[in-house]
């Protein structure tokens, strides 16, 4: 009768010691995550943004000159185009910019 | 004579060995013999690092567990279970990339990265997937990428040809800052490597920055490899979730 109850109280604090363990690992592990992330992610971040909007307006401007191209309204696409692609450029930068702000 | 000694002449491409199919020119140039080696470098490395499988890791095996362990993670977190799929994809783009710009790093190697044609192919590839992916997985409600729910009608003509240049621009992103920032750094030390010789004695300043650009350029040699894998998963996750 000891014996089994004194089995008892073992597994007892078993389990909790178990479930303790548990709650450091998974604190220490998501705290692991989020260091790594800051580590790389900011400056990853920055070279991410840069080239978006250099992209952006690029790919506006092919897109309003090749139009032009075809329709022959020498500069009017392009101008439109490199607009919109200047504010795509803003506007995806600040959306990946709100994304990256979670961390 | 001076040309040889141009800054951008670590860029030009030189056929090795000639051939043609077709009248097609498939000759094997210095970028070709450079991904070859680096694909052979990376098949001995994975192959011969993961042969032990030791409970305890050596060094080139825990080289190779760390970086799967890495890409494995970031491809987790980005795509969720489900994308794991995606895995192999990305960790082959990341050891690739990282491979081409660290040997690219060894003085009379050549930088394949540097050209944009090169990086364009890998970005296009990867545009192209997650373009199919999205349509496959989601059929037209794909095209609610362009226009988010609770967007009012009105703005609908200004905001979808600003989310078309956005998604058309993210493969020229990708492509340009690669190969912008393998060719900068490269001819960046070039340059310096100029003065060293231009100075005489003097010389030892720009020799003490070269070696720290080398650190430098070590760091954006990785960084930009983890980047595009990094973009890579979150494009892929686009098209598993194109609502947001």
């Amino acid at each position: 009768m000891t014996k089994q109850k004194k089995i008892n109280d073992l597994d007892d604090s078993l389990s909790k010691l178990s479930k303790k363990l548990d709650n450091i690992r998974a604190k220490k592990d998501s705290e692991d995550d989020n260091n790594k992330n800051k580590k790389f992610t900011g400056f990853a971040h920055a070279f991410k943004v840069v080239s978006e909007l250099f992209a952006n307006i690029l790919v506006g401007g092919s897109i309003g000159w090749t139009l032009d191209y075809f329709v022959n309204t020498k500069p009017i696409f392009l101008i439109i185009f490199l607009i919109i692609g200047f504010i795509s450029g803003i506007y995806t930068s600040y959306k990946s910019s709100k994304k990256f702000a979670k961390y | 004579m001076s040309e040889k000694h141009s800054p951008l002449d670590q860029f030009a491409i030189h056929r090795i060995y000639e051939m043609k199919i077709g009248g097609i020119d498939i000759s094997l140039t210095n970028s070709s013999v450079m991904m070859i080696i680096v694909l052979a470098i990376l098949n001995i490395f994975l192959i011969y690092s993961t042969k032990k499988k030791s409970v305890i890791p050596g060094r080139l095996q825990s080289l190779a567990e760390m970086s799967y362990e890495m890409i494995y993670n970031t491809t987790k977190d980005n795509l969720g279970k489900d994308g794991v799929k995606f895995f192999p994809l990305v960790y082959s783009l990341f050891m690739f990339i990282l491979l081409c710009n660290m040997l690219g790093l060894v003085p009379y190697s050549f930088t394949v990265t540097s050209h944009i044609i090169v990086t364009f192919a890998l970005a296009f590839g990867i545009f192209l997937l997650a373009t199919v992916l999205g349509f496959v997985l989601h059929g037209h409600k794909y095209l609610r990428l362009f226009l988010p729910k609770g967007v009012p009608i009105f703005l609908a003509p200004l905001l979808v040809p600003i989310e078309i240049v956005s998604y058309i621009s993210r493969p020229i992103s990708l492509a340009v800052r690669l190969a912008a920032n393998m060719m900068a750094g490269h001819t960046m030390i070039k340059v310096f490597a100029g003065f060293v010789v231009a100075l005489g004695i003097f010389g030892i300043a720009p020799f003490l920055f070269i070696v720290l650009l080398y650190i430098l350029e070590t760091l954006i040699a990785f960084l930009q490899a983890y980047v595009f894998a990094v973009l890579t998963c979150l494009y892929l996750s686009d098209s598993f979730h194109p609502e947001h």
